[in-house]
């Protein structure tokens, strides 16, 4: 499977890499909604909390760049927060709340990096209070 | 593709509560670190003593200042080898905040602090699993039990060559919470009342030593939860 993957990486590589123009961040379970955000353009998520996305790099047309094209999603301070692959479903990531404090999710499309998504993770406590 | 594996739970006590992950990819166990010593693992009449999560299955409600140990089962991330083969890779559990979850001894979690934390089943490759949250709460009572009948002690009556085994547990709105406490004993006076450690963290043995009169029995567990209890001796006790 990897090495077909790779094949067509090879391939699209050929022609060029797409522009991204725009990222989306879609969450499909979120544990606390009054004090979660994790969209394209900012993530807030409570210290302790994990959230997880699908990442949809938008190509001008609005399409989904395919998923030949290597991307890849880091943490600009892991003391901050963290974010990880989820298994058997690409583009999937589970990002989680480490510290109270900010950082930024770096998005990288063929090892380029085409944007950086401000977090925030904020310390709230029981019943809901922030700290 | 995975395949449903068991690793294996190296159950410490017998008493495990399962909660499936919040993907449906693999299941939590929550185990207590001493069954007699955690509200967790205890019951009465076969009715569990701790309120458990509708939908998760762990615990509802875990007390700070406790330890308690979460194991995973289930799906497992893979790798390919060298020859191309996939492999399943093992899964370790990780904390998502340290501040509010910690790690003591024998890779036992240790409850720091009020608050919704998640627990991360995570391939030793980086890649995840599965993930759960746990609910953390500030007891706002201790209260003193008989280890065995786990009656709630007030105030404790002995005869003068009389001796007692006493637990605590945590307990918010005189609800027990899950986790095992580690608790210090102290008597007043201890030429009328000896304290001896207890093989449960939370316990200890009291032993009256010939003399009556009353004195104060005081236990401090966890992050500095304490109380005292009235010890009278030479009345009609144990």
């Amino acid at each position: 499977m990897r090495r077909a993957l790779l094949g067509v990486s090879l391939a699209l590589a050929a022609c060029g890499p797409p522009k991204v123009e725009s990222v989306e961040l879609v969450p499909f379970s979120i544990h606390s909604p009054g004090h979660t955000r994790v969209d394209g353009t900012a993530i807030e998520i409570p210290m302790g909390q994990a959230v997880p996305f699908e990442f949809r790099p938008l190509k001008a047309d609005g399409q989904t760049l395919a998923l030949g094209w290597n991307t890849a999603l880091s943490s600009s301070i892991i003391d901050v927060f963290e974010v990880a692959e989820l298994m058997d479903a690409p583009r999937n990531y589970l990002i989680w709340g480490v510290s109270a404090g900010s950082g930024q999710l770096v998005v990288e499309v063929q090892g380029d990096v085409i944007d950086r998504i401000e977090v925030t993770v904020t310390d709230i406590g029981e019943g809901g209070t922030t700290f | 593709m995975h395949r449903s594996t068991s690793l294996g739970l190296a159950l410490l006590t017998g008493c495990a509560v399962g909660s499936p992950g919040e993907l449906g990819l693999g299941t939590f166990a929550y185990l207590c670190t001493d069954k007699d010593a955690d509200a967790a693992c205890a019951d009465e009449g076969g009715v569990p003593v701790v309120d458990e999560d509708p939908v998760a299955g762990v615990p509802a409600q875990i007390a700070v200042g406790t330890e308690f140990v979460i194991e995973y089962t289930g799906q497992r991330p893979t790798e390919e080898t060298a020859d191309g083969a996939e492999v399943d890779v093992d899964v370790f559990v990780q904390v998502a905040s340290p501040t509010l979850l910690g790690r003591v001894g024998d890779g036992a979690f240790y409850a720091r602090r009020a608050g919704d934390v998640a627990v991360i089943g995570m391939g030793v490759n980086g890649v995840i699993a599965d993930y759960l949250h746990l609910s953390a709460v500030e007891p706002d009572q201790l209260a003193i039990i008989g280890p065995s009948d786990r009656v709630l002690e007030e105030a404790i009556e002995m005869a003068t060559d009389g001796h007692r085994q006493l637990s605590a547990e945590p307990r918010l709105d005189d609800t027990p919470l899950a986790g095992t406490l580690h608790c210090a004993w102290e008597s007043s006076h201890p030429a009328m009342l000896s304290v001896s450690v207890d093989d449960l963290p939370n316990g200890a043995t009291i032993e009256a030593l010939g003399e009556p009169g009353t004195l104060e029995l005081s236990v401090v567990c966890g992050e500095g939860l304490s109380t005292t209890l009235d010890v009278t001796i030479g009345s009609e006790g144990t």
